[in-house]
């Protein structure tokens, strides 16, 4: 282990730092083309419906370009090409024949300026034929509800939609896949009514848990339910598109993925992959709202083609708001335990409202089936996971790719274990986690890898001290009108989709890093930053492993077609997977530049080393053990180019064969206002092991703001639906779409944050990463802190004021 | 959005006609913070002409008549809280216009737009109601003053006349033993609506142990924001530091006819109201009984 960085763990500026606060970073939406015209989006004004016809005569004799569905290749798409295309759902076309949700985009229109576009697409007619819709994925999944679809394609198959339920996960450990009478396992990957054992028996598995709770002295059976909410990303999904005179286009997009977007519309609109480029530009935030391609970007593409112009397309905030949101989820959850409080089973049910398309609900289950089985060691687990279509904005990842859902429901029961079973909360995580040396999901069942750092403990009994845990109240023991109370929960999210085998989800990156003939070094990387500091921490590894000062180290602009392939900053893998592609590339140019150094000081590679000279800001190379020779890496470089050498340069692409998971522990102290039901954290200990800190202010940013958006998503955040209208109650943050500002965090002295002391040995500089991991148990921990102060258990989020008052009502006066 | 005229009439004499002449083709702009998004909301039709009051500095006038204070229309919030003569003497103001919405917004919005919005949810509202204010209002034909409390008639309707617009709010400073406070709940702390918001004024005994006179006010329990008179006439000549919650509680309730919306239900309103009504006269209280003596009133 290397504690002696040079850079890696300082606070240096960041590199976009002044462009962006000067309000000079571009953006997609900052660009501008000669000839450009304007788009606009035409939405449906109806939840679920045929469209019958649409007449756009008038807006086109005003000058517009009008793209309707029959202009767009009839190609069916899934927007998220990071499973793999067997398990990959498609349902969707460029612009839809039938709306399957309120504010879908059903045409576009281009024209000389927005205004006018605007005043175009006013003029387009619509005739649907309206159907019945749903905004409750129970009611949808009712036999006799109207399809939201009839068929569906997964990877090449077509296949009839039942129920609207769009895929279902059935995941079994132990005991549970066995016959309960003479023990022969089964095949629960499908959901079976009915098993017939050969020794006779017959099994209903769905219902029936068989033999894998009898050992359990406790069980517990609860139900949670957890809401939709909107991502909030800073920027509005936005595009411009220009074809090119040679045939294809170029493409500034809002995306987490440059290389993913090109296959896509390479695929949609048939076009060559060289003849396609995306250009990486600064992400306003992201949330995991563009791990797709949004649902614009071929709309804006299309349009341009159409135009054989520049086209610029800017998503409203309220356009926005119906384009995606967070997976809702109602759980029902049985837990087993010994009296000393070993956990013996787990029976995770979950159904998920999904909206009215399909973009990642397989891979979703899986994850929190993963999430499920690597929080607690469960000998027996079982996880029932069925996604529902419903009439809603397509939900997709949004930090965390359920975790914070089922985190909440297993922290939420956790907790209520440790108190049936009279045990400290902490003891009882401490006997169960899964740690050091255990297996963990980094994403589904089928991408594993071997836990080889691990800071719950460490992590527990710090945050146990900063929060003074032996001393919080009695759960509801308090008196007044304020009740006080701590809570706990802990989480993690994974850090990459690599392991040792490739399973479901792809996952490798690529960088190139060259010395330039001063001895400054350019990265080309086509890694996304969501603002995290991702770019930041691939010039610093970068500086480390070559020696070569943070301010000597760039990014170069890239697009696709300047860099190699990556999948996505996604599953909090920029820093361990995407950065880790830039440090195994820079690896090899460290041995080449060592070779060539050694060639002129007449040494062998192996007996020189890097040291990084901050007076004369060079990298230099020097022999081991003595320095008695030196140069630096500018000589090098400059001396290099004098001869003829060549540049010394790396191109690769590396994929991460783990999936460490970076765990998080939330302690937080909140205060309810029995009398106005309102929730106030007035303290937060966060606490993350991220392995080493490459940015230790970046990763700060990450914990405070996940404790935000935590605070959001238990108290605040809805982004419900008017079942009568099929509209969202809200309209954009104006009306009622409300999210935690500063002024609703704990005063700043009360929000500590600290980090583990590990090392993943498989990671850049013993780095993982972090970013999902900081909201995942926020969410649990204020409400178990809510549980402790007034002695009622919320089991639904948001808590609303209304909700809390009425049920301290409840308690008061003896009804529950 | 469908297009409109802006018109900037360059006096007062100018506006009064450009609003007759407009009649129901015309409407005001203030700051334009209800009436923009109303437009683009299509919860309110774009009319032909849109005439803007900002241009007639005189409306935003703050000043004091012996011991009138009058509020020009097109005072802004921020200018409200900003204010030496509201904080010192009407501090329940300057209270209220602080907590609506954000700086940005508090800069642009007027107290006029807020009072002529006529939102059961507007913040100045139940603060003026208790400080018992008057609406000046004016048009080509002449000037009439009518009490605030008269002036709604539903949720965004009111007794102003076509061609008619308020050109300010007046009411009288607060004296010795005198106090008002204004509160709210929102979903959070700022840029927010009120789920419930609550002013009370008080007059207290000059021993400071009773109050002898009550203003009490809501916003969001009802169509309009309201006197909350039962209470009133509850809490009237009870002691200053010790009234019966739990009548109070029922009397709030018996005047208050909540909804449910997009903020909250109407049982939570119901269950809060008389919680605010109470933080209200207890700061009131207190405040009344520090009056004069460097404390805010
Ligand atoms: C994000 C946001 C948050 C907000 N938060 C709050 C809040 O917390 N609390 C709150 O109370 N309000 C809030 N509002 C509403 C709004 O800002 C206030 O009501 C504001 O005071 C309106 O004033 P204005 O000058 O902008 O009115 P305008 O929009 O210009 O006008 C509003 C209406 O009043 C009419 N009008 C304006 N002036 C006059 C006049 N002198 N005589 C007759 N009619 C007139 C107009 O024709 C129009 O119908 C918020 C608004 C926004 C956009």
């Amino acid at each position: 282990m290397d504690n002696h960085f040079d850079v890696i763990g300082s606070v240096l500026p960041k590199k976009d730092g002044i462009a962006k606060v000067t309000g000079k970073e571009i953006y997609a939406s900052d660009v501008e083309l000669p000839d450009m015209m304007h788009a606009v989006v035409l939405r449906s004004t109806v939840a679920h419906a045929e469209i019958k016809s649409i007449d756009t005569s008038e807006a086109e004799a005003m000058g517009a370009i009008c793209l309707v569905p029959d202009d767009v290749p009839q190609v069916y798409y899934n927007e998220r090409i990071v499973s793999i295309p067997e398990k990959t759902y498609r349902d969707r076309l460029v612009l839809p024949r039938k709306v399957r949700h309120y504010g879908e985009a059903i045409a576009a229109v281009a024209a000389e300026t927005e205004e006018e576009a605007f005043a175009a697409m006013q003029k387009i007619k619509v005739e649907y034929k309206e159907l019945p819709f749903y905004t409750d994925p129970l009611e949808a999944n009712k036999p006799g509800a109207a399809p939201i679809y009839e068929s569906v394609f997964l990877g090449e198959n077509k296949f009839d939609v039942v129920n609207n339920v769009a895929c279902e996960r059935n995941i079994t450990v132990g005991i549970f896949n066995c016959c309960p009478t003479c023990g022969t396992r089964f095949d629960y990957s499908c959901r079976l009514d009915e098993y017939h054992c050969g020794c006779g028996i017959v099994y209903t598995p769905a219902e029936d848990d068989g033999k894998a709770f009898d050992n359990a002295e406790v069980i517990l059976e609860k139900e949670y339910d957890l809401s939709r909410v909107y991502h909030a990303q800073m920027e509005t999904k936005s595009a411009v598109c220009r074809p090119e005179p040679e045939g294809g286009f170029t493409l500034w997009t809002t995306t987490q993925s440059i290389h993913n977007v090109r296959i896509l519309l390479g695929e949609i609109f048939s076009i060559p992959l060289n003849k396609i480029n995306v250009k990486r530009v600064a992400l306003g935030g992201g949330f995991g709202s563009s791990i797709q391609m949004n649902s614009i970007t071929p709309i804006c593409t299309a349009l341009a083609l159409k135009a054989r112009r520049p086209v610029k397309l800017v998503s409203s905030r309220e356009e926005d708001m119906y384009d995606h949101h967070k997976y809702p989820a109602k759980f029902k959850f049985k837990i087993g335990a010994t009296k000393d409080g070993k956990i013996v089973a787990g029976h995770l049910t979950v159904i998920v409202g999904i909206g009215g398309h399909n973009v990642q609900a397989y891979p979703l289950l899986g994850c929190m089936a993963g999430w499920y089985a690597s929080l607690y060691k469960f000998p027996n687990l079982k996880f029932e996971g069925t996604a529902v279509y419903t009439n809603q904005a397509p939900c997709c990842a949004m930090q965390g790719y359920g975790n914070p859902q089922v985190n909440f429901a297993v922290e939420s029961t956790i907790d209520m274990l440790a108190e049936e079973l009279g045990m400290d909360p902490i003891e009882l995580r401490l006997k169960n986690y899964v740690g050091l040396g255990d297996e963990f999901w980094g994403q589904g069942p089928t991408v594993k890898s071997t836990i080889k750092s691990c800071g719950v403990e460490e992590m527990l009994e710090r945050g146990s001290k900063m929060i003074d845990w032996y001393e919080r109240p009695q759960p509801g023991s308090g008196d007044g009108n304020v009740l006080r109370g701590v809570g706990l929960a802990r989480g993690f999210h994974t850090s990459g989709t690599g392991g040792p085998k490739p399973g479901e989800v792809i996952d490798y990156s690529s960088a190139s890093v060259k010395i330039n003939e001063d001895g400054s070094v350019d990265i080309m990387t086509p890694i996304m930053d969501h603002g995290g500091g991702t770019w930041d921490a691939a010039v610093k590894i970068v500086s480390e492993l070559l020696k070569v000062p943070y301010e000597m180290v760039s990014l170069s602009p890239t697009d696709t077609r300047t860099t190699g392939y990556d999948v996505n900053t996604h599953a909090t893998r920029g820093v361990y997977c995407g950065c880790g592609a830039a440090y195994h590339v820079a690896l090899k140019v460290k041995q080449e530049l060592l070779t060539v150094a050694g060639q002129f000081l007449e040494e062998h590679p192996h007996d020189l080393d890097l040291i990084m000279d901050k007076e004369s800001g060079q990298g230099v190379i020097v022999t081991k053990g003595l320095d008695c020779k030196r140069m630096t890496v500018g000589e090098v470089a400059a001396k290099a180019r004098v001869l003829s050498m060549g540049t010394i340069a790396a191109t690769g692409s590396y994929r991460q064969k783990n999936c460490p998971p970076c765990f998080v522990t939330n302690f937080v102290e909140v205060e309810v206002d029995k009398r106005t039901g309102q929730i106030r954290v007035v303290k937060s200990v966060t606490l993350g092991d991220c392995g080493t800190t490459i940015n230790p202010d970046m990763l700060e940013g990450q914990l405070v703001g996940g404790l935000n958006r935590g605070i959001g998503y238990s108290t605040l955040e809805e982004a419900s639906y008017d079942p009568k209208t099929g509209k969202l109650n809200c309209e954009g943050f104006y009306d009622s779409y409300k999210m935690t500002t500063a002024v609703e965090m704990p005063p700043l002295n009360k929000i500590e944050t600290g980090f583990a002391s590990t090392y993943e040995p498989t990671g850049p500089f013993g780095a993982k990463g972090l970013g999902e991991a900081a909201v995942n148990s926020i969410a649990s921990a204020i409400a178990n802190a809510v549980y402790n102060a007034t002695g009622v258990r919320f089991t639904k989020l948001p808590i609303t004021p209304a909700e809390v008052v009425a049920a301290l009502k409840a308690k008061d006066e003896g009804r529950i | 959005m469908n297009s409109f005229r802006l018109i900037n009439p360059g006096s007062i004499d100018e506006l009064y006609n450009q609003l007759s002449e407009r009649g129901s083709a015309g409407r005001i702009v203030a700051g334009g913070t209800d009436l923009l998004p109303a437009f683009k909301k299509e919860k309110t039709a774009v009319p032909e002409f849109v005439i803007n009051l900002k241009s007639i500095s005189e409306l935003a006038d703050i000043n004091e008549e012996e011991t009138k204070i009058n509020v020009g229309a097109l005072a802004t919030h921020a200018e409200i809280v900003e204010s030496f003569l509201i904080q010192g003497k009407a501090f329940v103001l300057a209270e209220a216009c602080d907590k609506i919405a954000s700086w940005q917004i508090r800069n642009l919005a007027t107290v006029g737009g807020n009072i002529a919005n006529a939102s059961p949810a507007a913040d100045s509202v139940p603060a003026l109601l208790v400080l018992d204010a008057h609406l000046h209002l004016g048009s080509k034909n002449g000037h009439r003053d009518i009490k605030l409390e008269k002036y709604f008639t539903g949720p965004g309707q009111t007794v102003l006349a076509d061609g008619e617009l308020i050109e300010k709010v007046s009411f009288s400073a607060l004296a010795k033993d005198e106090g008002a406070a204004f509160v709210k709940l929102g979903k959070r702390k700022a840029v927010t609506l009120s789920i419930v918001s609550a002013a009370a004024y008080v007059k207290l005994s000059p021993d400071h142990l009773v109050i002898e006179d009550v203003r009490l006010a809501m916003g969001s329990v009802a169509p309009t924001p309201l006197r909350i008179k039962s209470a009133e006439a509850l809490l009237k000549g009870s002691k200053a530091n010790q009234f019966d919650r739990q009548k109070l509680h029922e009397t709030v309730r018996k005047d208050i006819k909540p909804i449910k919306d997009v903020r909250s239900t109407a049982e939570y309103r119901l269950e809060v109201s008389a919680v605010l009504i109470e933080r209200a006269v207890k700061l009131a209280v207190e405040r009344a009984r520090t009056a004069g003596k460097g404390g805010h009133q």
